[in-house]
């Protein structure tokens, strides 16, 4: 019975989102087995691709925004220390990285623990996740390439 | 004060009537239209410091879990990576190693935009932080004593 009522309370939650998004003309892909949606948002410095994702038995709304570009494995140690910098000046959601891949994933949650989530829940989630990606994604790119040095990402990130 | 400081007071009100049914000491104050609370926990090893803050301008809950120790600096590297593999393994929240200090702390955040905030949504995060944070200090101080390595957080 209480896993009747929380699938039903995300497929409430998923329908919420689905009309937020055809509400604003947004185009994106859904995969509705999942609970998820993908679609992409001009950000200042190119395309910012989000993944939403009900997730049914933790009662979340998973926000994924996987950057563009992949830190090579003679960066992933100081990129592991320059996400972890750049976490420490966020207050919500965070900078993942894998060190098997050097894919870099900002990852952004909230609970919907006993409520119904409001189309202005979607719309700050998404707001939130593309303002942060913006802010950081570019000087993150450069350091994958190499175009900046570990030292100056690092200061840069703590001026 | 507008609707969304109502709502955030209202949880804050919530949230301390419960801690104090649990007889869990803690500290409270409220400023600027935000409402923090501070409690320690004993888990299995090491003191677990828990801050909220119920942000009614933002709309949101916000926990931080600062562990009781920081990282030395010769072990800085490893301990971004360690935390950078805990993470890769976590649904939500994160832990963060701050270079400038060491200090490592376990994060959670959650939005009430446009709803009344739920005490279920802090009692999910207080319990999930609480499960993670007591999962994984020990081995951050034991990584940090130099009695584990970065293995034991790849594996």
């Amino acid at each position: 019975m209480q896993d009747e009522r929380i699938l039903h309370q995300a497929d409430e939650a998923y329908g919420v989102l689905l009309g937020m998004l055809d509400g604003g003309g947004w185009r994106y892909a859904k995969d509705a087995p999942s609970r998820s949606v993908e679609f992409a948002v001009k950000g200042g410095s190119g395309p910012i691709a989000l993944r939403l994702v009900i997730e049914a038995s933790m009662q979340l709304i998973l926000v994924y925004s996987p950057l563009s570009f992949r830190f090579g494995e003679e960066r992933r140690v100081d990129g592991a220390v320059a996400l972890n910098a750049v976490n420490c000046q966020l207050s919500y959601g965070s900078f993942d990285l894998d060190l098997s891949t050097g894919a870099v994933v900002f990852r952004l949650s909230s609970s919907i623990r006993r409520s119904i989530p409001s189309p202005q829940l979607y719309e700050a989630l998404i707001a939130a996740a593309c303002a942060t990606v913006d802010k950081y994604a570019q000087q993150l790119l450069r350091f994958s390439k190499g175009e900046i040095a570990f030292p100056d990402l690092y200061r840069w990130i703590n001026s | 004060m507008n609707d969304a400081n109502v709502r955030a007071g209202r949880l804050y009100r919530a949230f301390c009537a419960w801690l104090e049914e649990q007889g869990w000491p803690y500290r409270s104050a409220e400023e600027g239209g935000i409402f923090s609370v501070r409690y320690t926990m004993t888990g299995d090893d090491l003191a677990m410091r828990f801050s909220f803050e119920i942000d009614g301008r933002r709309e949101t809950l916000l926990m931080r879990s600062v562990l009781p120790f920081a990282l030395r600096r010769d072990l800085l590297a490893q301990g971004a990576l360690a935390v950078t593999a805990v993470n890769n393994k976590l649904t939500d929240g994160n832990f963060e190693v701050d270079p400038r200090s060491g200090e490592i702390s376990f994060r959670m955040s959650s939005c009430f935009c446009g709803a009344e905030p739920d005490l279920e949504v802090v009692k999910y995060i207080l319990a999930f932080s609480a499960m993670v944070v007591d999962d994984y200090n020990d081995k951050f101080l034991a990584l940090n004593q130099g009695k584990a390595d970065l293995m034991a957080f790849l594996q």
